[in-house]
């Protein structure tokens, strides 16, 4: 079924939408939650909140990319569940070597993560990523969206993975300054 | 802000960059086939169900208690005269939430169909109980076997065996699998808050679920475990008394009913915590882990669900068994208490 369908089965409040999404992109879904989870069933529930995130959602929305709009629900659902299961010290090294690797270009000491920054912050790294080549971009958002660990970037790009290592490093410290010139950063965090 | 709270903001990308990088990913690795599981549903579209089956399928709702069933063509099983007939009527043919799950043809381990028997500890005399049922050679290019690897261990094994009369027909299908052990079947009771009923064979409760076929047959449907195993029976164009003596040799063979009542009418108590709560499906499920299955799920709870929430630690008693794999129905519960540490 096409996106355009499955969207208007949404907007008619018919659960077909839901078997046809989860038909569709119920596998994808679930390779972007595990990613992050790295637990079968962790993921297979942020799988089933997402369609649930999306009835509620449309209408009003209406996605141009239904598989981007999938993938961003199941992300942070995953991310939630990441953070509340952390406390119980589970499996999920991937995201925590991806969130380590982010601490270099990270915000002010004090946690003034309201909803307002969060969406500015998020307009910040969106204008970034587009000021970026093709495949540096790419190659941040697997390893920090899809949460993919180096080696399988590396082996996709035909690249070795100090290779991608340092593409990613290149990419932060250049998000650093981005972060840096917004007036993001503490002095800790400041580029030397 | 703490790098969690960059990470979150990543996820806020606009979903154009999203697709984009979409479209750079790999394609399945040569080494990965897709294996279309029709009646089988895969762990990861089982909660899936959560949200999907109420009112998902119009269902004709007659629930034909005591039904017309014909003669068995056989006397091969006997048929208690006690036997509790409760058909749940469909109008139209069960479709099941088809699913992909890569297998990795290095996984792969062929059997033999009496190999398989013997993986899944599952006896069939179903040609000896309906004699115009003749066992169908396993077919190769189905692949029957399991995938296996060290880090997921068994991750698939089902596996179908197909008993049909000397020119395909009638047919009956036992599909069988100890990974998928939850319900892929997508039929609910409906608007008019009918419910679905258990048939009692040989001391066994299970729903047996009737329709007509392409053919304008009239073709049957269950499921059910035992032993940790799932069976999905389905029949066409077999006459019900057919039906019922096959799966009253599946039940002698198969399922110990004197080592734990499981009749249509018996009480279970199962405890665990609540994993799922979909208020507005009027859905929970709880994760039990003593029990076959890996999640129960509680359906038609209607507002009754905002009265949980995750984490809850819940007594369950409940009547009969779960009327689809995994799944039980607000109708056969009996209590739900919730507990206290």
């Amino acid at each position: 079924m096409e996106d355009s369908e499955i969207i208007d089965h949404y907007w008619q409040r018919d659960e077909q939408a839901i078997r046809e999404s989860s038909l569709k992109y119920g596998p994808y879904c679930f390779s972007v939650a595990n990613a992050v989870l790295a637990n079968r069933q962790d993921a297979e529930e942020c799988v089933n909140s997402t369609w649930l995130a999306a009835w509620n959602s449309m209408p009003p929305q209406r996605p141009n990319h239904l598989s981007a709009f999938f993938a961003k629900i199941t992300r942070n659902c995953a991310l939630n569940k990441w953070k509340a299961r952390k406390a119980q010290k589970r499996r999920g090294n991937e995201t925590l070597l991806a969130l380590q690797e982010l601490n270099e270009c990270i915000l002010t000491a004090e946690d003034t993560a309201d909803e307002y920054q969060g969406k500015e912050l998020g307009e910040v790294i969106n204008i970034f990523l587009h000021q970026l080549p093709k495949r540096e971009r790419t190659i941040f958002l697997r390893r920090y969206f899809y949460v993919q660990p180096v080696a399988i970037i590396a082996k996709q790009y035909h690249l070795k993975e100090s290779n991608v290592l340092v593409i990613l490093s290149r990419t932060r410290k250049k998000l650093q300054n981005t972060l840096q010139k917004g007036g993001y950063l503490d002095e800790e965090h400041k580029p030397v | 802000m703490k790098n969690t709270s960059l990470f979150e903001a990543i996820g806020r990308i606009d979903d154009a960059l999203i697709a984009e990088c979409e479209k750079e990913m790999p394609q399945k690795s040569k080494h990965t086939i897709v294996k279309w599981l029709p009646l089988v549903a895969c762990a990861c579209l089982v909660l899936f169900g959560l949200f999907a089956l109420p009112g998902a399928r119009q269902v004709a709702a007659l629930l034909q208690e005591g039904g017309q069933p014909t003669a068995p063509a056989s006397a091969g099983t006997s048929l208690s005269g006690e036997d509790r007939v409760l058909f749940n009527q469909l109008d139209e043919a069960p479709t099941f939430t088809a699913a992909n799950i890569s297998l990795h043809t290095e996984d792969y381990q062929p059997m033999t169909g009496d190999e398989l028997l013997r993986y899944y500890g599952v006896k069939l005399s179903i040609s000896s109980a309906v004699p115009q049922l003749k066992q169908q050679p396993q077919n190769a290019a189905q692949q029957n076997g399991i995938f296996k690897n060290n880090s997921r261990g068994v991750y698939y094994d089902s596996n179908a065996f197909v008993f049909a009369g000397s020119d395909g027909s009638p047919k009956l299908t036992v599909l069988l699998s100890k990974t998928a052990l939850t319900t892929g079947l997508c039929a609910s009771a409906g608007e008019n808050s009918t419910q679905w009923r258990q048939t009692e064979i040989n001391g066994f409760g299970l729903t047996v679920f009737q329709y007509t076929g392409e053919d304008k047959s009239t073709c049957f449907y269950t499921e059910f475990v035992a032993k940790q195993t799932a069976y999905r029976v389905s029949a066409e164009q077999l006459p019900w008394g057919d039906y019922k003596a096959a799966l009253a040799a599946l039940i002698a063979d198969n399922v110990d009913t004197k080592a734990a009542p499981c009749g249509a009418q018996d009480d279970h108590v199962v405890t665990g915590a609540i994993t799922v709560v979909d208020d507005t499906a009027g859905m929970i499920a709880i994760t039990e882990e003593n029990s076959n299955f890996s999640s129960l799920k509680i359906e038609g709870l209607g507002s009754e669900a905002k009265n949980y929430a995750t984490g809850d630690q819940l007594q369950v008693t409940y009547t009969g068994n779960p009327v689809l794999l995994g799944t039980l129905q607000r109708q056969q519960v009996k209590s739900i208490v919730k507990q206290t540490n």
